[in-house]
């Protein structure tokens, strides 16, 4: 069969027969190798190599799509028929596939060759050794279902009808640990994992300590009185509270009136202090890329600056149905519909530390957990959610809680942000916030 | 796949060191046509295809895929395996493969490519229409309309060769209402295992109108205060409490691994006595059921509770032997990409006498959680958290005024005890499932019941 090159030079030509007013194409290939451990014997040992080639093909500006994992040419022909097809259902829309650029020469880290040489042996040591320093920290670990290590390589291609050919390739290894607490009657679960383009960036050593402390911490938990509290979303659970709501920045969600911030360009949503960047170019941020799923190039982009909403995010489509420009944000895999999304999400750090918040704060509650999100709805903006973290008083820290919950909207959440700390969880690979003062939520227990 | 050659592929497996070999071969044509604001907005095909080769030696499971069936190529990823297999290698050749028992046969009418994409937008529209006439405050309505027809072969070095074809689809409708600034979302999905027959027999009028008139409730619910009190769980979806908080638990994959609070209790009561549950493979055009598992073996009903006593838990190959627990016909992947391992079909609480009227009047001060809204669970500690979409407060038995931004959090353990009120209206509702083993059609299912004590979320 043929490889993703040949796959796509077959298609290009045999788009072109069928006369379609333009088109893209995504092809990918990857390979893989992870291994899962329980009590130190191989639970699970899987490799992978596979590939996808998916289209968009456009007629009387009507996009249709369609993808195959099967590189015959009967297959490939199969999906240039169902788009042809696909297009003529769908209605118009209003893009105009950009056209090949000269990208920025910026090396943004995110393929490594020494990844490469990577085997089962090295990721079953690695699996090892985060055991091994995991129960290095006696009786308290009962017992340790999830462990495992993973190699990642993968290439794609996006090629387009205006002669557009961008590249790129990524390598990953990732490790991650998944630990069962106990001290007296309670338990408690502590997971923490890592992945980097270099492998030897990913410590065992230091996932099996942070999975233990987040476990640790919250034993011995128990809730307090419900009641109206301040509190800190910590950097551990800042940056998910922030992603739950992503979706709300999306134009395309905007113009089907799923998100509350329809019409607030250029308004306050929240104080002077707190900004939202997406970072497009920085090396050592893991969504970095030069050139977007539809061939935009990308940039950083103010989203929220000094509490001002500046823009929304923009493909293809939602760009040109709002007659705005395409600022780099769609994404596609071969498989899929063309989406939005950000890159590297980044809120600029404060000046204060954490204990200058706790401080602050004097009693509250620091939420350091985050029980699922099926409470959370990024269209009404609420937030739900069952909490763990640490009781507050007299700005220290008082005893662990749990089996309590938080409940605020999140625009509230916004307005009510009194301060945002110096800081990032270490190892934070794309989401990029530090802790979060916020003045009063309501929790229940 | 010639036979001749799974044989080779599967000797291969053997030689390379395992106690056991399998092949599963998966072609899967899924197909989408989704409208926005009464337009097509997304019509969409993909073929998925794919192989993927299963050893297992002494517990261990040692797994490749590729999308690559070039024989040369499946060699060399048992090759790859083989390298991290510790035991002896050798010459050895798998049985001879024959057929094994057929699975249960589930009718399907029409093929969905026989209707193709085309006559999909027709109903969508309706579906669109009926939404927006219910008031000028809906917004907007997102529908979509989804079939997949898998072809599955499974192959093993005990002999067993099995095919299944499996045809399922579904309908999406998610429908937003929004008044002052305010915003409220809610969707019905209802799908099957059958062809295109489901899609012309769905009433799209009254599916759209329910969600509509829910969206439209909620927009103008009051928020649920924040404490502990009784809970009545409405029937059909409200079984994802028990799906998440109990059903992941009693899978041999959680406890194999020590991860769940039931390990080691069959035999004992782990609910009230008025719970009964089952997880049933085999109910007839079920979205969750199946005919033959993906280890091939063809499903079952499987009695996990009687009378509120664990009678076994789910399983699969693996499972099972390190368990000790018959296999259940519950090995299950999303795709070839998987390890299949036992995973929940169509799980749901079996009717009890009461009526749910009766339920509701017994609750003097708590919840009516009407529709659920998805949630999670930690096998491990059994901690669960779920979020309700529809809520009503009772107050002295009675219905009173809708709820808003309510989520349940308990211990999944705790729950199953705190169960006193079984009603008879048993209902059942689809969705998928998140595990190990990838995501997998699946339905909840229970009658409405009454639970004396959870935390609830709110203000």
């Amino acid at each position: 069969m043929m490889n993703k090159e040949a796959a796509i030079e077959f298609v290009t030509k045999a788009i072109r027969r069928e006369g379609a007013d333009a088109f893209d194409i995504m092809a990918s290939s990857a390979r893989s190798l992870s291994v899962e451990l329980y009590k130190s014997k191989i639970k699970n040992l899987e490799t992978s190599a596979e590939k996808g080639i998916g289209v968009r093909i456009f007629r009387n500006e009507a996009p249709g799509y369609a993808y195959t994992e099967n590189f015959s040419e009967d297959s490939l022909n199969k999906m240039i028929r169902d788009a042809m097809e696909h297009a003529e259902l769908s209605d118009p829309v209003q893009i105009v596939l950009p056209g090949p650029v000269t990208l920025p020469d910026i090396d943004l880290k995110r393929y490594d060759a020494t990844a490469e040489t990577i085997d089962a042996d090295y990721l079953k040591r690695l699996s090892l050794e985060m055991e091994s320093h995991a129960l290095g920290y006696g009786d308290i670990v009962v017992n340790i279902p999830h462990l495992g290590a993973g190699l990642a390589l993968s290439s794609s291609i996006l090629a387009a009808s205006t002669g557009s050919w961008y590249s790129v390739q990524h390598s990953s290894l990732s490790a991650g640990i998944g630990i069962l607490l106990e001290q007296g009657e309670s338990k408690k679960m502590g997971y923490f994992g890592d992945s980097h383009p270099r492998p030897e960036n990913v410590s065992s050593e230091y996932i099996a300590e942070k999975a233990v402390q987040k476990g640790k911490k919250l034993l011995g938990a128990f809730p307090v009185a419900s009641g109206e509290f301040p509190f800190i979303l910590s950097k551990e659970v800042a940056p998910s509270v922030i992603s739950f709501f992503r979706s709300i920045f999306y134009a395309e969600n905007v113009q089907k009136n799923m998100s509350r911030l329809a019409g607030k360009i250029g308004e306050s949503i929240a104080p002077s202090f707190f900004s939202l960047h997406d970072i497009a170019h920085h090396p050592d941020m893991a969504a970095s890329r030069l050139v977007d799923g539809e061939g935009v190039p990308t940039s950083d982009l103010e989203v929220i600056q000094n509490g001002k909403l500046m823009t929304y995010l923009y493909t293809l489509e939602s760009a040109g149905r709002a007659g705005e420009r395409p600022t780099g944000h769609g994404f596609r895999s071969y498989s899929g519909k063309v989406s939005t999304g950000f890159h590297n999400m980044v809120v600029p750090r404060g000046e204060q530390t954490l204990s200058d918040l706790l401080k602050s704060m004097h009693r509250g509650i620091l939420v350091e957990k985050l029980e699922g999100a099926s409470g959370v709805s990024p269209v009404s903006g609420d937030i739900s959610i069952g909490i763990q973290g640490h009781f507050v008083e007299n700005g220290e820290i008082s005893h662990p809680i749990d089996r309590m919950t938080m409940n605020i909207n999140f625009f509230d959440l916004l307005s009510r942000i009194q301060a945002v700390s110096d800081e990032y969880e270490p190892g934070r690979r794309s989401v990029f916030v530090p802790d979060i003062f916020v003045s009063s939520a309501a929790f229940a227990g | 796949m010639e036979q001749n050659k799974m044989e080779r592929v599967l000797s291969a497996g053997l030689s390379a060191g395992a106690d056991f070999s399998e092949i599963f071969i998966e072609e899967t044509r899924s197909a989408t046509v989704a409208l926005r604001d009464g337009k097509v907005e997304t019509a969409v095909s993909g073929i998925d295809y794919g192989i993927g080769i299963r050893l297992i030696r002494d517990g261990e499971v040692f797994y490749a895929y590729t999308s690559e069936d070039a024989e040369e190529i499946l060699l060399s990823m048992i090759q790859d395996l083989s390298l991290a297999i510790a035991s002896s290698k050798g010459l050895r050749e798998a049985k001879p493969l024959a057929y094994g028992p057929p699975g249960l046969q589930h009718t399907i009418l029409i093929q969905p490519v026989d209707r193709g994409q085309k006559a999909k937008p027709e109903y969508l529209r309706r579906a669109d229409k009926a939404a927006r006439e219910v008031s000028p405050l809906i917004q907007q309505v997102s529908a979509g309309m989804s079939d997949e027809t898998s072809h599955i072969l499974i192959a093993n070095s005990e002999g067993l060769i099995a095919e299944d074809k499996r045809v399922r689809s579904r309908l999406s409708l998610n429908v937003t209402a929004s008044e002052n600034g305010e915003i409220f979302s809610a969707h019905e999905a209802p799908g099957a295992m059958a062809g295109f027959e489901f899609f012309d027999t769905l009433n799209y009028e009254e599916l759209a109108a329910k969600a509509a008139e829910r969206a439209l409730t909620m927009l103008k619910a009051d928020y649920a205060e924040g404490r502990k009190m009784p809970v009545i769980l409405g029937n059909g979806f409200g079984g994802v409490i028990f799906h998440e908080a109990c059903g992941h638990p009693l899978e041999t994959e959680a406890v194999r691994l020590g991860a769940s609070p039931f390990a080691g209790k069959i035999g004992q009561q782990i609910a009230h006595s008025a719970v009964s549950a089952v997880d049933d493979g085999t109910i007839l055009n079920s979205w969750g059921s199946i005919s033959i598992d993906d280890e091939g073996m063809p499903t079952q009903k499987t009695q996990l509770i009687k009378d509120g006593i664990l009678q076994t838990f789910l399983s699969d190959r693996v499972g099972a032997e390190a368990v000790g627990v018959p296999r259940s016909g519950s090995a299950r992947r999303e795709s070839y990409r998987y390890a299949p391992v036992s995973r929940m079909r169509n799980t749901y609480i079996e009717a009890g006498s009461s009526t749910p009227a009766q339920l509701i009047q017994s609750v003097e001060d708590g919840i009516y959680a009407v529709k659920m809204g998805g949630g999670s669970v930690n096998p491990s500690t059994g901690e669960f958290n779920f979020a309700v979409e529809e809520g009503y407060k009772i107050e002295h038995g009675k219905i009173t005024k809708p709820l808003r931004g309510a989520t349940l959090i308990g211990l999944g353990q705790e729950i199953l005890m705190q169960i006193s009120g079984v009603a008879n209206d048993f209902e059942i509702a689809a969705g998928m499932c998140g595990a190990s083993s990838g995501s997998v059609p699946v339905t909840v299912g229970q009658p409405t019941i009454k639970v004396d004590e959870i935390l609830v979320g709110g203000r």
